[in-house]
């Protein structure tokens, strides 16, 4: 019996020094482990092979093995395969090993096993750490690899998700992937609803699974005039595609600080009162709840509309039971 | 990772390694990589079964424990590591973030992140923004607490929404949920706190030498709700639609009602920060306990709500 590590060893080899893409009718023949098995236990064994390389990070390309396109074969690109040379100067090496010490509390395993393959020999010891300070990234998000993988070889990602208007199955491209206050989210394109959303990569239940994932190559296109930038800087509030209201507020001097921190997409202009601002939204009842959380400190100026529905929401909650 | 996984990498990494530093000892292979010798024997007993297609005597990769050194041959298709995967270009792509946000500008940090993005596959990390708060005070904080001096802060509290002045020996300093936290000893109440630093609106380095006890425990700030001494127990009642507030702040207990609503416990030091939360939820939530609270949210709803009533 040949172990399934032995396997897969042999087939990175083959698949690495071969001249030519080599079919799976070939590998079939050629490596121990496959041969005596029938083809149909043979190409299960395969497409999960070609899963786990891939799982590993191991490119795989498929294809056509002559001319006339009659068949297809794989092989594992060299200029993809091999770290490049970099020669990284001592310093900067130190620096990538100051990087990944910020996160070992919580997160050790790949930021080791990529200063390892950066280089063979790691700085001094003083060198190689931040004494007393920590950072969790959150970048123990289950499913954070596979999005990350999918995201650079554009590949289509099925999961189950959890948001407020209940839990299903959502099929999606994947645009881009962002870290906001210590949470992980897949900004990408929901095939029902033909619409690009953000999903919060913890509220996923379950795993996040490639559609194809021995498919080898792109699946998708991200258009042109997408900038995960320009998608990130939209408030939640001035999301969707509705149409658009300008919103005046205003600040008091103790309030405007903290908004010009914790909302840093807000223009602030210097008002008697603090400062002032012009919003633009979409969604009245995100706005307003963005607004009141800022407590006695913020109110809104104009239009009437959302003056009636702040007051509405904070008599509702006068009149609490 | 499985297991399997993990094995069939490290033997990718393993074998550029020994090949460029054949006849290393066994201890500095064992070392380098985290693992026994028995691992490292049954490691390269597995690479001995591997080889170009043919698989005989000149196909084969060699692979042997001479004396106390290792020896791998007729592998040279693996002189080379992989390139780093994406999960790895993340990881250290994130501490890079974190790093520069803590220590300010570093040409050699941005030097190394420039070589980083070659290190992997092409555009893997092109469509991932990292965002982290940096406060313009932390690199002060953090230049504090490296060369241990007190630091003098203005502070204005998140969960009791003061302004004060306070000398403080800072101890350590973490990140969490997207915040950074300085956890140290505060003269002015003369016990151990923690402080948000995006809440400090300044910061002093003083010229006085902090006190850090020799016992510190830095595990214990990783997660910054760490039991507080005043802390008061709050219950509320949360619409379905609110249930966001559960995966956001950290629960004592959680229990569905029959209506549909969630009635939520949690531990907190102070209701300000409290009392914005459930003004911004508005009738989707309702306090439970303590009294106290609700009276509070209700004044201030009140007051505000006076405000709109032109």
């Amino acid at each position: 019996m040949v172990r399934k590590s032995e396997r897969l060893l042999n087939l990175i080899v083959m698949l690495l020094e071969t001249k030519q893409p080599v079919s799976a009718e070939l590998i079939h023949r050629t490596i121990p482990g496959y041969g005596q098995d029938q083809w149909d236990s043979f190409k299960r064994m395969f497409e999960r092979d070609k899963e786990e390389l891939r799982e590993m990070g191991i490119p795989l390309e498929l294809s056509a093995t002559d001319l006339w396109d009659a068949e297809q074969g794989y092989r594992i690109p060299k200029d993809r395969y091999y770290l490049p040379e970099l020669n990284l100067a001592p310093d900067e090496l130190a620096a990538l090993w100051l990087a990944a010490s910020l996160l070992r509390m919580s997160e050790p395993g790949p930021a080791r096993s990529a200063l390892m393959k950066l280089s063979d020999t790691p700085p001094p010891e003083e060198q190689r750490s931040l004494s007393l300070v920590s950072a969790d990234m959150g970048l123990a998000a289950p499913n954070l690899s596979v999005t990350l993988d999918a995201l650079s070889e554009r590949k289509q990602l099925t999961f189950r998700y959890r948001s407020r208007s209940g839990t299903r199955n959502r099929t999606v491209d994947p645009y881009g992937l962002t870290h906001r206050r210590g949470r992980w989210y897949l900004i990408a394109r929901d095939e029902a609803v033909a619409q690009i959303r953000s999903f919060r990569l913890d509220r996923v239940e379950g795993s996040v699974r490639m559609t194809h994932p021995s498919r080898p190559g792109p699946e998708f296109e991200i258009p042109e005039d997408f900038s995960l930038q320009g998608y990130l800087e939209r408030p939640p509030f001035a999301q969707g595609e509705q149409e658009v209201t300008e919103a005046r507020v205003v600040f008091d001097s103790s309030t405007s600080w903290w908004v010009e921190r914790s909302s840093p997409w807000l223009h602030l202009e210097p008002h008697e009162q603090g400062a002032v601002a012009t919003v633009e939204i979409t969604d009245d009842s995100g706005f307003v709840s963005w607004l009141l959380g800022y407590g006695r400190g913020a109110e809104v100026l104009e239009p009437q509309r959302l003056r009636d529905l702040a007051r509405q929401r904070l008599e509702a909650v006068c009149d609490q039971p | 990772m499985t297991n399997l996984e993990e094995r069939v990498q490290r033997l990718l990494l393993l074998v550029p390694y020994v090949l460029r530093n054949n006849g290393a000892s066994v201890r500095e292979v064992c070392d380098h990589f985290g693992i026994k010798r028995s691992q490292l024997v049954s490691d390269l007993n597995l690479l001995f079964m591997c080889g170009l297609p043919g698989y005989g005597p000149g196909d084969l990769i060699e692979a042997s424990i001479d004396g106390d050194q290792v020896w791998i041959r007729m592998a040279d298709y693996f002189s080379r590591p992989m390139r780093l995967t994406a999960a790895e270009g993340l990881m250290l792509y994130s501490g890079a973030k974190a790093l520069a946000a803590v220590g300010g500008a570093d040409p050699a940090l941005n030097r190394a992140v420039e070589q980083l993005s070659k290190a992997l596959a092409p555009g893997s990390l092109e469509r991932v923004s990292v965002g982290l708060e940096a406060p313009e005070e932390l690199s002060s904080v953090n230049e504090a607490l490296q060369q241990h001096r007190r630091i003098r802060l203005v502070y204005q509290s998140h969960s009791k929404d003061e302004v004060t002045e306070r000398d403080v020996d800072p101890w350590a300093l973490t990140l969490s949920a997207g915040r950074w936290y300085l956890a140290g000893w505060c003269h002015r109440v003369d016990d151990e706190r923690l402080f948000r630093v995006d809440r400090m609106r300044s910061v002093e380095v003083l010229d006085t030498d902090a006190e850090i006890p020799d016992d510190l425990d830095l595990s214990r700030y990783e997660s910054v709700y760490f039991e507080s001494a005043q802390a008061v127990e709050v219950t509320l009642d949360i619409e379905p639609t609110a249930r966001w507030v559960c995966d956001y702040y950290p629960l004592v207990s959680q229990v569905k009602l029959d209506d549909g609503w969630i009635r939520i416990s949690l531990t907190t030091s102070g209701f300000a920060w409290l009392e914005r939360l459930l003004l911004r939820l508005g009738p989707m939530a309702r306090v439970v306990a303590p009294e106290s609270l609700k009276e509070k949210l209700v004044s201030t709803a009140c007051a505000m709500a006076e405000r709109y009533s032109d």
